[in-house]
């Protein structure tokens, strides 16, 4: 009864699968599953270094504007004396204009700072793309529940819209979405009055509004297969509501398989906010993003290839951190999921 | 006329609104310390042999190769091989007679009547179509009524329209057959336009593409287009809109009637789709000879500079086109005059330049036209980073303490990087300004609608000719605001602006004409719509085996016909 890949829901109700064998002065002790997937996590010394890294970014991304205060540069400032007008803009300094002030050089044509818009850039692409995992999270847990739940119609509707976005070309949709910035009409105002919906919002909707369906698709599987356990069988036997079940008996059985895949979209989602930022789609200038450095230095990469490398090596350890993280976590919470 | 017109040496450039959105031109500047500089005055003479293929690498498509439809600088580009006009500019750069137009079709310069309305032309022998008909005056007559077909043939120059005598009101040869009066025929050799008032420029009217002559039997409408009848000494050969333009030899051209194409080669072959990065390493590598669309970029410039060999391949010309803020009269803040001073002193013209790639982008700017001889403006007197004292006083002399403003700016690039610059130095001021970024292709679109209440854009414009006449007119006239396509980008509707605009179109001495201009260019920017921000330079590469290699002055780029390669 287990999906491919996910994990068997009954182990909860099974007997405990590790259980220590301690000196008999002990007593045996239970373990909850909780404690056994730390147990096995801690071993993963990969996944402890991911989550260390994410954590740390988390950590640069909430204090950027302390971090900015240190090296006295706000993230849009010129600062037209690090670069040189007569050769097209190119940082004074060696290796991009790094420095004792610049740490990680400037941005040629403007002479902005790339430590502090790398800094700054973490907290827009980390914020987007855990606002957006949310919203995926969200939408794909209920709409996946209701799906495996109900059976039926209600099914067969979901079913076909999640198939539908799944196979959406989904950049060039997002780009035509995010290109049309609607805006919400204010009652009593004039069509110039409606106010424009902020970009960082607009990209979290599209973005989580396209990965919901993948989170969805495992909800909805895992539910199927939970169904038809003897406990919610119990469950319905003794009169508890539709609600009722789907709150307090499936939900809770599907937490592992939630997590699991929240780390793993994470970072899809970084890549995703970047290729939007990248194609000139993204938050609006000045705030920097990784992809729009990524973007913005693309042209530059043989007159100043530090511009380059610093935001392209950003998202790759971040990208990678959350893979390892979300990877390590998947065989804590499911040993024989995978591997 | 002429004769006095030599004395306004110095830039300008046929270019459009398509090119002014992604690279535009400026002028011969003074003291502003270009590396390369530019070529004096020097005796200017064709060289190189017959044969070979001229390879052209761009990324863009033309507009149209329809003569009466182009309206861009690489489609004149094209129109200069594949066309003749009854008059067109000699072959050379700006300081090489390049300015100077000549008789093409015409046998000589017209005769103009005594009140300085009518210009007669008559036409040399024995120039044939492709086909090897002959050419008519008729045919001449009929190719400038299909520019009035505005509808089924968009896109094309209007200054017929405006200058001849009942030109506002004629719709054009499909829907009005009859023709135009005030286009006359007699014979086959005689052509004669009859203007409503006196217009000191109408030579260069004549010398744009649209009095290239089309036949009646040929014209194909709209499909035009993709199959023009070739006058000039290359033929179209093929044409894969947005892939290839190929042009070969004209067998019905004959170069004793033509002495201003030389046709050095044997083939064009334009390749598009192409890369800005990938042009540049191709014509760097030699496998392409000059760009239909780039020039080189800011991330290239040092490269270059640092490379005696690459540096030798370059043209640095200024193009005739100013690059300026402009801003919306009618919208909060900008509707009070102290605030539009003050962002004269505000704006930091220096940061600007140096996002599009420093001095070789162009030459700061203090009014709307290039240098044509005129006196300096100095009507905000400061240098390029600004004057920061001189704003913070005339903000707080309007009241402004700062706020949101729209500005709009192109997605990608220099256009991008140079918004922002505009940006940041806004925002020491309070005035946090907003960009709201479009793809470059519709930029000019978006701008151009008055119902989107942009505050800010920055803009770019260029001459149809050399001369200060078509900078303000189109730009500047209250009656010139329209819902849609509208050029009037900072609504600027002054009656006495307009009055005078109205008066220099109309006079007939081109010296007074230009004073009045001058003046013109004084009075607008006592009203401050729009920061100029500098007249635009064309850094531009070509690969080492090309001859006569230089940019026109009348569209900012190569002269195909003329161009050899060994």
């Amino acid at each position: 009864m287990t999906a491919p890949g996910g994990i068997d829901p009954s182990s909860q109700h099974a007997e405990p699968e590790a259980v220590a064998q301690v000196s008999a002065t002990r007593a045996i002790e239970g373990r909850s599953l909780g404690q056994i997937a730390w147990m096995r996590l801690k071993r993963d010394k990969i996944a402890i270094a991911g989550a260390v890294i994410v954590l740390f970014l988390i950590l640069v991304a909430i204090f950027a504007g302390v971090l900015t205060k240190l090296n006295g540069h706000p993230p849009s400032t010129f600062y037209s004396d690090q670069i040189d007008p007569n050769t097209g803009g190119l940082p004074k300094g060696r290796f991009g204009g790094v420095s004792s002030e610049f740490w990680f050089g400037v941005e040629p044509g403007t002479g902005r700072d790339l430590f502090s818009r790398i800094v700054h850039g973490a907290r827009v692409s980390l914020l987007i793309a855990f606002l957006a995992t949310g919203v995926a999270v969200a939408t794909g847990a209920v709409l996946g529940v209701t799906a495996g739940y109900f059976g039926g119609k209600i099914d067969r509707i979901i079913s076909s819209v999640m198939d539908i976005l799944l196979a959406f070309p989904l950049l060039i949709f997002a780009i035509a979405l995010v290109a049309v910035d609607p805006r919400i009409p204010i009652p009593g105002g004039g069509k110039e009055n409606d106010l424009a919906v902020p970009r960082l919002v607009l990209l979290v909707i599209i973005i989580g509004g396209f990965s919901w369906p993948y989170v969805g698709r495992i909800v909805r599987g895992q539910t199927l297969s939970l169904r038809e356990k003897e406990f919610i069988e119990a469950a319905r036997s003794v009169g508890a509501s539709d609600s009722r079940i789907v709150f307090k008996e499936l939900l809770p059985n599907l937490v592992a398989p939630i997590i699991v895949y929240s780390t793993l979209i994470i970072p899809s989602n970084i890549l995703f906010e970047a290729a939007l930022s990248f194609l000139g789609v993204g938050v609006n200038p000045p705030t920097p993003t990784w992809g729009n450095m990524l973007s913005d230095a693309i042209p530059w990469y043989r007159a100043d290839p530090t511009f380059m490398i610093i935001p392209g090596v950003a998202l790759f350890i971040t990208v990678l951190a959350f893979n390892l993280f979300g990877d390590g976590l998947r065989d804590a919470l499911d040993p024989r999921g995978g591997r | 006329m002429r004769s006095s017109r030599r004395g306004l040496r110095i830039a300008t450039a046929i270019v459009t609104l398509a090119l002014a959105a992604t690279a535009c031109g400026g002028d011969d500047g003074e003291g502003t310390g270009t590396t390369q500089g530019d070529k004096k005055s020097k005796e200017f003479k064709l060289e190189g042999s017959k044969g070979g293929t001229l390879k052209v690498v761009g990324n863009g498509d033309t507009d149209y190769l329809d003569p009466q439809r182009t309206y861009y600088t690489a489609g004149f580009s094209i129109q200069r091989a594949l066309s003749r006009q009854l008059l067109t500019y000699k072959a050379g750069a700006a300081d090489s007679g390049g300015y100077d137009v000549v008789p093409d079709l015409a046998k000589a310069m017209p005769t103009i009547s005594e009140d300085g309305l009518t210009y007669t032309f008559e036409l040399k022998d024995g120039i044939k179509f492709e086909d090897g008909v002959e050419i008519k005056a008729a045919d001449i007559k009929y190719g400038v009524e299909r520019s009035f077909e505005v509808d089924t043939l968009s896109g094309g120059p209007q200054f017929m329209s405006e200058v001849l005598e009942g030109g506002d009101k004629y719709k054009g040869i499909y829907k009005d057959p009859a023709g135009m009066p005030a286009i006359t025929v007699e014979g086959d050799k005689k052509i004669s336009f009859k203007l409503h008032s006196p217009y000191a420029d109408f030579i260069y009217v004549v010398a744009l593409p649209t009095t290239t002559p089309v036949q009646k039997a040929k014209d194909t409408r709209d499909k035009y287009n993709l199959k023009p009848q070739a006058t000039g000494p290359y033929k179209l050969a093929s044409y894969k809109p947005e892939k290839e333009i190929i042009l070969d030899r004209n067998p019905n051209w004959d170069a004793g009637t033509d002495e201003v194409r030389k046709a050095y080669v044997d083939r064009i072959e334009i390749t598009l789709g192409v890369e800005p990065a990938d042009i540049t390493q191709r014509i760097e590598a030699g496998d392409a000879d000059i760009s239909f669309d780039t020039s080189l970029e800011p991330q290239d410039i040092a490269r270059v500079k640092g490379d005696p060999t690459l540096l030798a391949q370059t043209n640095d010309v200024a193009t005739g086109c100013t690059r300026y803020l402009s801003m919306n009269t009618t919208v909060a803040p900008f509707d009070k005059l102290e605030v539009r001073q003050a962002m004269q002193y505000a704006v930091n013209k220096e940061t600007y330049r140096t996002a599009r790639g420093g001095p070789t982008a162009g030459d700061f700017a203090d009014g709307m036209l290039p240098p044509f001889g005129q006196d300096e403006l100095n009507l905000y007197p400061a240098p390029p980073v600004g004057d920061p004292v001189k704003a913070k006083e005339l903000f707080a002399k309007a009241g402004y303490t700062g706020g949101k403003v729209l500005m709009l700016a192109t997605n990608a690039g220099k256009g991008l990087a140079s918004a922002q610059a505009v940006q940041a130095a806004l925002k020491p001021y309070g005035m946090q300004v907003e960009l709201k970024q479009v793809a470059p292709g519709v930029f000019f679109t978006e701008l151009g609608t008055p119902s989107k209440k942009y505050a800010m854009g920055i803009a770019g414009w260029c001459a149809d000719w050399p001369g200060p006449s078509t900078y303000i007119g189109p730009l500047f006239h209250g009656k010139k605001i329209t819902p849609n396509g509208n050029k009037n980008y900072s609504m600027l509707n002054d009656p006495a602006v307009n009055a005078a605009i109205d008066d220099a179109n109309k006079t007939a001495d081109v010296d007074e004409a230009n004073a009045k201009w001058f003046a013109l260019d004084k009075q607008i920017m006592e009203l401050a719509p729009i920061v100029p921000m500098i007249h635009d330079r064309q850094f531009s590469i070509h690969s080492a085996r090309l001859k006569n290699a230089y940019v026109h002055p009348a569209w900012s780029h190569e002269d195909y016909p003329n161009l050899a390669v060994q």
